[in-house]
């Protein structure tokens, strides 16, 4: 059914002409049509905003998520600001930000590394108890933030790190996109990532 | 002011629920391109989309429900 055609609860005007204040509280009554018509006006904006600066899909599709896990978190979030508009183009644009703040910081990480310590693996590393107990925390940390993930998710992870599949074929097993097994596969590395450097 | 600049304006002030003094917190040119999108290729997956729009929903109804209880 196109979004014109719905109306918006007792009104008789279609969605599609109503405002973005009225398509918020429209979506906090449980009208699915107001949620579509302003997923519908945003969805491009955001997308596209996203990637003209990530230039990658699966990034764009990573970062479009989360910015609209933000919006829809708390669809009263742009009261006391003028303009849901302003509300949503500042969480898209935060969101970006963050990202590329978050690639940069590794990518300087991985530059600052010494040649030397790439070869760790072949070192003898003596724990302490310290180290036992930080290490306990840490993936303590890591499977908590793994409650979060799909169980689909957790297998496309599995598939591409343990099994060592190429992403084509992890799509034709769990039946999904190459782009969405790519965006998957960078939430839950991300996810860890984010865990490991809280502890 | 050149055309394009003069065309965001426009814009920013027409769209509604965006009064003049928001469109100050962000550059014209910022502004311009957010909303250009409404007028130029879709190029999302068509699946992503859905997909992120059911899962959504999904949660914005969940969340209601608890918010109920």
């Amino acid at each position: 059914m196109s979004p014109n055609a719905k109306l918006g609860g007792a009104a008789t005007r279609p969605v599609s002409s109503l405002a973005d204040e009225e398509l918020f509280a429209g979506i906090q009554t449980g009208s699915e049509a107001h949620f579509d018509e302003l997923y519908r006006r945003y969805f491009t904006r955001i997308y596209a905003f996203i990637q003209a600066r990530v230039h990658n899909r699966a990034d764009a599709e990573e970062l479009t998520q989360e910015s609209f896990t933000v919006v829809f978190r708390s669809p009263q979030g742009f009261s006391g600001r003028s303009s849901p508009l302003a509300w949503i183009y500042g969480v898209a644009r935060n969101t970006v930000n963050n990202h590329l703040r978050r690639s940069r910081a590794q990518t300087d990480k991985l530059d600052q590394v010494e040649p030397q310590h790439l070869h760790s693996a072949h070192t003898v590393w003596t724990r302490t108890p310290e180290d036992d107990l930080s290490l306990d925390r840490t993936l303590a940390a890591m499977e908590a933030s793994l409650e979060t993930v799909a169980p689909w998710q957790l297998e496309v992870f599995r598939l591409r790190h343990v099994e060592d599949l190429p992403i084509d074929e992890i799509a034709g097993r769990v039946e999904r996109s190459n782009d969405a097994i790519r965006s998957s596969l960078y939430r839950v590395k991300r996810l860890l990532m984010d865990a490991g450097a809280e502890r | 002011m050149n055309e394009r600049d003069a065309r965001a304006r426009q814009r920013v002030r027409t769209e509604p629920g965006l009064p003049e003094e928001v469109a100050a917190e962000f550059s014209t040119e910022e502004l311009l391109e957010f909303l250009e999108a409404d007028h130029g290729p879709d190029t999302a997956d068509p699946v992503f989309r859905e997909r992120l729009r059911q899962q959504l929903w999904e949660t914005l109804e969940r969340n209601r429900r608890l918010r109920g209880r």
